[in-house]
């Protein structure tokens, strides 16, 4: 089968449904054909296994939650240093050797920001082991592999390889590098990092490029420790594997830690006082314009399903304020969609305009807002947000992997929901309850990338 | 025909298979049920794509010629009708609705959890419906016109457009998928129609619906919203395509922290397809060659000359084939020139048994995980349609492969006087 293509989406680069419930923003299905279970192993070390039959693939990860600081860009490298090499894998070559050899397991590092904790999380997905051809138990031997890298590394004299350091380091700001290339994750940032600049949810989940330079094989190797010390770590099973199993093998190894749990808390700011604005000038084609608000909440829970609701309807999908009318009725720009972050509180509205258009495409988006509060909207607008986050919550329970993610955007805060509990929430949200939604939002900051290119400029 | 023909085809390695039927409309339809799903995923593709610029209908004397970008063009406007437009017509039943067109195909598709048959009905009615005027048209280009620009601020797209310019003299892939603001002002409402009669027949599409649903559902809607077409077959007509290069080295000044590369070899072959074997073979080479676990990577990773964003691919389709290696490197061409030294050793000892061995598992596996994704089954059971491939002769491919047969591969491509590198840097 095709695996990779060159085509033109509809929608390019339109939220994945993976992306929608990273950020911890779900609903549910009908039928359970999974069990999820938790076991707290010792103070801040958690396991979950998610038990089902059928599905072709089985999957296991390790979550490490940390306070976003100033250690974010030490923490960050972490996981690319282990799983380049280890005590038993000298080099990245007989990893990659054994993992082909498991018939292709895919092994996963993924760096996130979750409130204002840093989420360290690597993961080995396999085939189900009733398609191994000589009768292997392919997912323990994942497992195992996935724990070899973890707590054996390869380490010298209190420090990592300084080849790999060095290497990972350079891996590390060119993909920093990469996402400032990218003008639109760029513009994003940029708005992130003003709107935040007193808090700690400015802090990029890789840190910053200067950070990354300082770090040695010795400081990450100190890193690597604090982390195994202070951080929650919560290991997750899913599929038809040997849980017990698992976590038997998981305890050998967390035993031996010497721990000390640290966990950090978001702050939550309900409302913007002034609006900040900033713009600046590439020469790129399409002007990009983000618009940070506040949405009014004081922690994660708080009337989220209200919330939730008012931005689909604002500008959470095709049958949104924000596509049918800043994009297609009145061709503003080519993308405009609004997000929510449930965990810091906030949401971003990210257009591609261009760039003589940048007023009335504010007042244009902000009209959709202000039509919000207003009651300007139907209750077929409604139904359709509700189903449509439905629609998205309900297919979580497809394979192992959305299920592991589902469950482990949870795991800073340990009270696990199952995709149906947001459902009848969002069912009962009224006409009354998004307009308030609405008018608790402020615009908190807005950033302006002007594209300055002539069509003859980036031509050969 | 007045009555649907129906076979079950089966897999026994995965337990599970699919319902391929001739529908009495004369539409190829695919129905793969998985009853453990929750979710439903329906694709509806023309073989229609931004290649197909001259052409040739089965009841005409003349070949066509039309502006670069119409496929995808039109693609945009089929979402369009008088009263509610396709998308709000999904919002009502909650389905997640999208749209792609590449350079061979135009698919139209959905994914839903509830409501199958309501999604069904409308993804059925819009794609056989169409409607636009001169108006909406005018509107569009300047819709498509702000993507397309969209697209040239990507270093990586025209990285890769750059290298099939530098590729292809003639043929069409080279050009971007959306055309050029140029090509798309040509194309009028009139226009749009004669491409929809032609392409959008339904011999020439095919329907696949994946995960939660029934062959009885789908030919409910289907028997009832599908009426017959006159049958039309399109000939496709390609600029003869010379086998020689048109230049080794382009490069583009577009702000990027990293240069951007894309390094390939142009290949040609008397046939305009490849087949499943060709293509797994050539796979199976590039991972060897330049896979994660080969000691070429290994190398450039070592001097600091890649980064993870590094990938392979074989890249073909009709009349065109290339193997291409892509990435970010402060050096692009001390990375092609690594590739190069590499290939040349590679074809002098052959690929090892070992190592052979251990991509064939590892392809296994690859091809085990796609079935469980319901958006590759259903695409790739209309892009098997298109190709003449059975959805499930991969496993047997895989199993027969031999060795000999990839090592001679190999040595017939990756020819050093068909080698181009594309660079975006500042």
């Amino acid at each position: 089968m095709k695996n990779s293509e060159k085509l033109w989406k509809h929608f390019p680069r339109c939220v994945k449904i993976s992306d929608i419930y990273a950020k911890g923003q779900n609903i549910g299905c009908d039928k359970m054909k999974y069990t999820f279970n938790k076991s707290v192993i010792s103070e801040g070390i958690e396991f979950c296994s998610i038990s089902a039959d059928g599905f072709k693939s089985s999957c296991i990860s390790v979550n490490f939650v940390l306070p976003l600081g100033e250690k974010a860009s030490l923490y960050a490298l972490v996981p690319n240093v282990l799983t380049r090499s280890s005590r038993k894998y000298p080099d990245l070559a007989s990893i990659e050797r054994k993992l082909a050899n498991l018939y292709g397991a895919d092994l996963i590092v993924d760096v996130s920001k979750v409130g204002e904790n840093q989420i360290l999380k690597l993961e080995v997905s396999c085939i189900d082991d009733r398609f191994a051809l000589e009768n292997e138990v392919i997912s323990a031997e994942c497992s195992k592999l996935l724990f070899e890298l973890i707590f054996n590394p390869n380490v010298e004299n209190g420090a990592f390889s300084q080849n790999d350091t060095e290497s990972e380091k350079r891996i590390l700001i060119e993909r920093l590098y990469a996402e400032q290339s990218d003008k639109r994750s760029y513009a994003k940032n940029k708005c992130e990092e003003l709107m935040f600049s007193e808090e700690a949810y400015g802090i990029h989940r890789f840190g910053t490029v200067e950070d990354i330079e300082k770090i040695t094989p010795e400081s990450l190797y100190e890193a690597y420790c604090e982390i195994l010390r202070t951080a929650k770590i919560v290991i997750c099973s899913s599929g038809n594997t040997d849980a017990n199993r698992v976590c038997e093998e998981f305890k050998a190894y967390s035993n031996k830690l010497s721990r000390e749990l640290y966990l950090g808390e978001t702050l939550f700011v309900e409302k913007a006082e002034d609006v900040k604005y900033v713009k600046e000038q590439e020469p790129v084609k399409q002007g990009k314009l983000v618009m940070g608000f506040r949405m009014g909440m004081t922690d994660a829970n708080d009337n989220y399903a209200a919330r939730r609701v008012m931005v689909d309807i604002f500008g959470g999908s095709p049958h949104s304020k924000l596509f049918t009318v800043v994009r297609e009725k009145m061709s503003l720009c080519y993308y405009c969609s609004a997000r929510m972050i449930r965990a810091k509180g906030i949401m971003f509205v990210q257009s591609g305009i261009e760039s003589f258009n940048e007023e009335k495409a504010k007042e244009a988006i902000l009209q959709q807002l202000e039509d919000i509060k207003n009651g300007k909207f139907t209750q077929d607008d409604i139904d359709a947000s509700i189903k449509a986050l439905e629609d998205s919550f309900k297919s979580v329970t497809d394979s192992p992997e959305s299920l592991d993610s589902w469950f482990m955007s949870q795991c800073v805060s340990s009270a696990y929901k199952y995709p149906e509990d947001f459902i009848s929430d969002f069912k009962n949200v009224t006409k009354d309850d998004i307009m308030k939604a609405a008018q608790d939002v402020t615009l908190d900051t807005v950033f302006m990338l002007e594209g300055t290119a002539k069509e003859s400029d980036s031509d050969e | 025909m007045s009555e649907n023909k129906i076979e079950f085809i089966k897999n026994d390695i995965l337990d599970e298979g699919y319902y391929s039927i001739d529908h009495k409309s004369g539409l190829k339809i695919y129905v793969y049920p998985k009853a453990e799903y929750t979710s439903t995923y329906a694709v509806f593709g023309t073989k229609y794509g931004s290649i197909d610029t001259r052409f040739k209908r089965s009841d005409k004397k003349e070949f066509i010629e039309i502006p670069a970008g119409t496929a995808h063009f039109l693609e945009h406007k089929l979402f369009e009708s008088e009263e509610l437009d396709a998308f709000q017509r999904y919002a009502k039943t909650g389905a997640s609705a999208n749209a792609y067109t590449s350079f061979d195909r135009t698919c139209y598709l959905f994914t839903c959890t509830g409501h199958f048959k309501e999604n069904f009905e409308i993804l059925l009615d819009f794609v056989r419906h169409p409607y636009f005027t001169e108006e909406t048209v005018r509107k569009e280009q300047g819709i498509i016109g702000q993507e397309i620009d969209m697209y040239k601020d990507s270093p990586e797209w025209e990285c890769l457009f750059n290298l099939l310019s530098a590729m292809y003299h003639q043929h069409p892939v080279h050009i971007d998928i959306a055309g050029t603001k140029e090509s798309i002002a040509e194309i009028t409402a009139e226009m749009l129609f004669s491409c929809y009669d032609t392409f959008y027949n339904l011999s020439n599409m095919a329907l696949a619906v994946a995960g939660k649903t029934s062959v009885e559902e789908v030919l409910q809607v289907a028997d009832r919203l599908l009426a017959a077409d006159e049958p039309v077959t399109v000939e496709r007509a390609f600029k003869p395509e010379p086998e020689t290069i048109v230049k080794p080295y382009v490069e583009e000044h577009l702000p990027v922290a990293t240069p951007v590369f894309c390094f390939g070899y142009k290949e040609s072959y008397p046939t305009p397809e490849r087949s499943l074997k060709e293509e797994i073979s050539k796979n199976l080479i590039l991972d060897v060659l330049a896979g994660q676990m080969s000691p070429l990577y290994k190398e450039l990773l070592d001097e600091g000359l890649v980064n993870n964003s590094f990938s392979t691919e074989f890249f073909n389709g009709y009349n065109f084939s290339a193997v291409l290696i892509s990435g970010e490197s402060v050096n692009p061409q001390a990375v092609a020139n690594k590739v190069k030294k590499r290939v040349a050793e590679l074809k002098a000892t052959g690929i090892s048994q070992e190592d052979f061995e251990t991509v064939r598992k590892k392809q296994y596996g690859k091809t085990v995980r796609a079935f469980s994704d319901i958006d590759t089954v259903a695409n790739s059971l209309v892009v098997s349609h298109f190709e003449n491939e059975e959805l499930f002769s991969e496993f047997q491919v895989i199993k027969e492969l031999e060795l000999d047969y990839v090592n001679d591969i190999l040595s017939k491509s990756f020819e050093e006087d068909k080698a181009v590198l594309s660079v975006i840097c500042n």
